[in-house]
């Protein structure tokens, strides 16, 4: 049997049961003086009374000095033990501290991560691990060491150097780290989770841990925190024209109960505005912004807000590609006259580069493909293009089945099997007009609302091929019979739309690319037709390197990496399959990142804060499936108590027993002995 | 001139004592004619009886009708009436100056009395003597009945500090061959002696037929043994350090002195002593009874 103190950093207290003692000999050593009359009287009455006096004073100061020691052993949290069950267990214990951005949040003065280090910290110091890890939570959870060790010191030094990064935090990939680890331990195997337990990243979250792994989870912070957050910045659209009229989006959300008011800033292309927003409890404000770009070039915008308790996620960068010319393809031979057509087309648009070609561009490569006769062919390569983003038109040719159409438009046209109603000519033609089932508020058709413009599809149409109207698809234009004559299916995000096109374009079979009208609907179908796409390609996550593929024809060693702010950051160049890739050797925190050669910026990046770290309102850990919840101070104590028989409430009750004997004994007051008084 | 103002005698008290006699009931030696009879047989007009003539006799105080008739020579007495004499005996030793719980010393307190017994004593022409002493005879003052007197009195008594250790039986053996008549012996002090010493010392006054008045004056503190937790007492007249907690004394010290003035009270009755306890907190008005 032995004993053991929980807290033995405060073994000194043990020091101040020497109070009583002092207080005793320096109380008596220099009392209050006091002049009397006669002192005989009390020599004589102290004589009669020292032989019970001294012993009770004694007595007394015994059991004061008893009980003083008794309440400070009780503060060291002694323990009974036996020696073998020590020796015989060899505790490993792993700690998964988080953090993420979220940990940055204040709960008072101290921010959640300070708290976070400083519990794991006195856990640690606590001495009940032999063995011991830490590992990071964030968005590459990754650990001190690469298995757990003995150096618990280095541990506790690396708690008070390490800062919160400004990363989602990866709880999974945290976990199966520290499990995987343990996996290679034996003896007994502590897994403990520091964590503020953010609802949005474990409100849903299932830990679950190998049979014979203590699962501990401690939280940190107390309740939600209030915090206006700029969730995205966007410009729609993603690539626009020089000169095209653009509109710059931001969103602010309020995470707390009550309506807030901030005024949001607009940075970009060298002019700064500003809005009023009001934003209602848990909700959410998008607020837009008008510009237009007078050059090309990738070019920064930075939106920002008041700042707040939450400082980490009150603005936003972005980065919008301002194209100088659309490219346009025509998937048809050279001397096709429906190419000349859109040649001629491009000729009188600035921003439209028109070419034809007989192969399938690679996605990516242009921004419109015309199918001149389309036989349902290539489906899946459309598809493609079109995730890409590149608008694809289709001209059909007989024989397309309305199984293609099916496929390629996801929509059902009549008998699947069958091939596609063949062509129609008639004369003097058809009429065409904006479909009656269209939308009035289509972009497309905004120049034509005044009648200025004429009607977007004048003219005489004289072949075209006969088909029902499509019922889940956007109709644009139509026949004055009711046929189709252009519609398409709707944008979704980044995917750009398929239209399938019904009306004629040779001079023979129309009248149309002849009118007035057709440029300026054809300018305005192809702008409005474009996805908004977004800059998602130029912006990087927080906590993973800057990479970028700086192409041939510059030389990587020649380019440096800067933040906005002009801080150089150091780079590695990796050697790929695509050429040489530049990587910063430090993870991306929030903020513009430039890649200059000289002076000259060539390329940038953005790096935003996580729009999931932003709501700092805390999970319940206890309906986190899987582990215990045990708060901090707890679980020293039960790191303790696990160890052996807690000696602490012994010893207050024997505190107060000393002090109940003490009162007493000072209760006493013993009469002089008759052969005194005599 | 104006009228002299004393520290001790205060205009209320003066006129309070007006009220006051001194010694009515006392029988004591005079030589002058006056309100108190005199055991000693002298001239005045109050007879007392006849005796026969012895040799040494004034042959004037013959009665020579009684001779006439019974041819024996008788001598006519009379009952002589004389003025008092008061022998006040002032304790000014260091325990004297204590005060706690009183508004004066136990000095000052006695002091008041002192004057206002003189002024009595001396106000009804009688005469009053002052012994101020604390291990010896400090200033001692013959007995006397005029206002001069009193004034010298008076003066001393302001001028009187509290001085050395206390002996109240060397002052009362050193004081007996200066006091020449006998009369009341008026006794004021804190008897922090032993009473047997006390006594011992008493014992040739009251042979010779002194009235004594034992006046025991203490702070009421003093009978309960002041609050002051641990401290060091110094004894103001031997300067002695003592470290005591007053609250484990307490009890015990009350009943040390109920002992120390219960053996007071028993030895003054065995001797026909007055004795009366007087506490710095009540009049001394009252200790003028003891003296009626």
């Amino acid at each position: 049997m032995q004993f053991l103190l929980a807290n033995p950093s405060w073994l000194w207290l043990l020091a101040l049961g020497a109070v009583p003692v002092l207080v005793h000999l320096f109380a008596r050593s220099n009392p209050q003086k006091y002049q009397f009359s006669n002192t005989e009287f009390l020599q004589r009455i102290i004589k009669k009374t020292a032989r019970m006096k001294k012993p009770q004073d004694w007595l007394i100061l015994l059991l004061r000095t008893l009980a003083v020691l008794a309440l400070l052993f009780a503060f060291l949290q002694p323990l009974l033990t036996s020696e073998g069950e020590i020796e015989s267990s060899k505790k490993t214990t792993i700690f998964i501290i988080d953090r993420s951005a979220s940990m940055a949040a204040k709960d008072g003065n101290t921010d959640r991560f300070s708290l976070a280090c400083q519990r794991a910290g006195e856990l640690l110091k606590s001495g009940t691990s032999d063995e011991a890890n830490l590992i990071w939570m964030d968005s590459l959870p990754d650990g001190a060491f690469p298995q757990p060790g003995p150096n618990i010191d280095y541990l506790r030094d690396l708690l008070t150097r390490s800062e919160v990064s400004r990363e989602a935090g990866s709880a999974a990939a945290a976990i199966q780290t520290a499990v995987s680890q343990l996996d290679l331990v034996k003896g007994r195997r502590e897994l403990v989770i520091v964590s503020d337990f953010q609802s949005s990243a474990w409100a849903d979250f299932k830990i679950e841990t190998p049979k014979g792994i203590d699962l501990i989870k401690v939280q940190i912070g107390e309740a939600a925190i209030e915090n206006l957050a700029l969730q995205s910045l966007f410009a729609s659209p993603a690539e626009p024209v020089v000169g095209q009229d653009v509109t710059l989006i931001a969103r602010v959300k309020n995470f707390s109960d009550t309506p807030r008011r901030t005024t949001l800033f607009l940075e970009s292309g060298g002019s700064r505005q500003s809005k009023e927003i009001n934003i209602p409890a848990w909700g959410e404000a998008e607020t837009n912004f008008h510009t237009q770009y007078s050059s090309a070039g990738l070019i920064p915008m930075t939106a920002s807000i008041a700042g707040d308790n939450f400082p980490g996620d009150d603005s936003r960068h972005a980065l919008v590609q301002v194209r100088d010319s659309l490219k346009f393809v025509s998937l048809a031979p050279d001397d096709s006259q429906e190419a000349a057509v859109f040649h001629r087309l491009a000729e009188s648009l600035d921003w439209l580069d028109h070419r034809s070609s007989t192969k399938l561009p690679t996605p990516g490569s242009c921004d419109f493909l015309f199918i001149h006769k389309w036989r349902g062919n290539d489906i899946d390569v459309l598809k493609a293009l079109a995730a890409a983003g590149t608008v694809i038109l289709t001209k059909p040719s007989l024989g397309l089945t309305n199984a293609a159409l099916n496929q390629l438009f996801a929509a059902t046209f009549s008998d699947p099997a069958s091939q596609l109603a063949p062509g129609e000519n008639k004369d003097p033609g058809w009429k065409a007009r904006i479909s009656t089932a269209s939308d009035p508020d289509t972009p497309a058709f905004d120049l034509f609302k005044s009648g200025e413009f004429g009607s977007p599809a004048a003219g005489i149409f004289k072949a075209r091929f006969a088909l029902p109207a499509p019922s889940d698809l956007t109709q644009l234009l139509d026949y004055h019979d009711g046929t189709p004559a252009l519609f398409s299916t709707s944008t979704t995000g980044s995917a750009a739309p398929f239209f399938f096109w019904n009306l004629p374009l040779l001079p023979t079979e129309t009248t149309w690319p002849a009118q007035s009208s057709f440029v300026p609907f054809l300018a305005e179908l192809l702008l409005t037709s474009r996805p908004n796409g977004s800059a998602g390609s130029r912006e990087l996550l927080p906590g993973s390197p800057i990479a970028w593929l700086p192409g041939s024809g510059i030389s990587p060693e020649s380019l440096t990496l800067e933040t906005s702010n002009g801080t150089k950051l150091e780079t590695e160049i990796l050697m790929t399959e695509k050429g040489p890739r530049l990587l910063s050797k430090s993870p991306a925190a929030p903020g513009l990142y430039h890649w200059k050669m000289g002076r000259g910026i060539v390329h940038q990046q953005a790096v935003n804060f996580p729009a999931t770290e932003s709501d700092l309102r805390l999970a319940d850990p206890d309906l986190i499936s899987g582990g215990e919840v045990i708060d901090a101070s707890r679980l020293l104590r039960r790191a303790a108590l696990g160890e052996g028989i807690p000696l602490w409430h012994w010893l207050v009750a024997a505190a107060l027993a000393f002090l109940l004997i003490e009162s007493l004994v000072t209760l006493w007051n013993p009469k002089p002995t008759a052969a005194h008084a005599a | 001139m104006a009228k002299p103002t004393y520290k001790y005698i205060r205009p209320e008290d003066v006129r309070r004592l007006a009220n006051y006699e001194f010694g009515v009931k006392a029988l004591v030696e005079g030589f002058l004619s006056g309100r108190h009879r005199s055991k000693e047989r002298g001239a005045s007009i109050e007879f007392a009886e006849y005796r026969q003539y012895v040799p040494g006799d004034d042959p004037a105080l013959v009665d020579w009708r009684v001779f006439a008739r019974t041819d024996k020579h008788y001598l006519k007495t009379f009952e002589q009436e004389t003025n008092m004499e008061c022998h006040i005996f002032l304790d000014s030793s260091a325990s004297m100056g204590f005060q706690e719980d009183g508004p004066i010393t136990k000095l000052e307190y006695a002091s008041f009395f002192a004057a206002c017994l003189s002024w009595l004593v001396v106000s009804k022409n009688d005469r009053v003597s002052l012994q101020i002493f604390d291990d010896k005879i400090r200033q001692f003052f013959e007995p006397g009945s005029t206002r001069r007197h009193l004034h010298n009195l008076l003066t001393a008594l302001e001028h009187n500090e509290a001085g050395e250790k206390t002996s109240l039986a060397e002052a009362l053996h050193r004081a007996h061959p200066l006091i020449k008549r006998k009369g009341t012996l008026v006794v004021l002090s804190d008897f922090f002696d032993k009473p047997e010493d006390i006594f011992k010392a008493l014992n040739p006054y009251l042979h010779r037929g002194f009235r004594v008045h034992l006046f025991h004056v203490l702070d009421p503190a003093e009978m309960t043994l002041p609050d002051r937790g641990l401290s060091r007492f110094i004894d103001m007249e031997t300067d002695e350090r003592l470290v005591v907690h007053t609250e484990s004394l307490r009890e015990a010290w009350k009943s040390e002195m109920q002992n120390h003035i219960q053996g007071l009270r028993k030895l003054s009755a065995g001797r026909q002593v007055d004795y009366s306890l007087a506490l710095t907190d009540q009049s001394w008005f009252h200790l003028f009874d003891r003296l009626a």
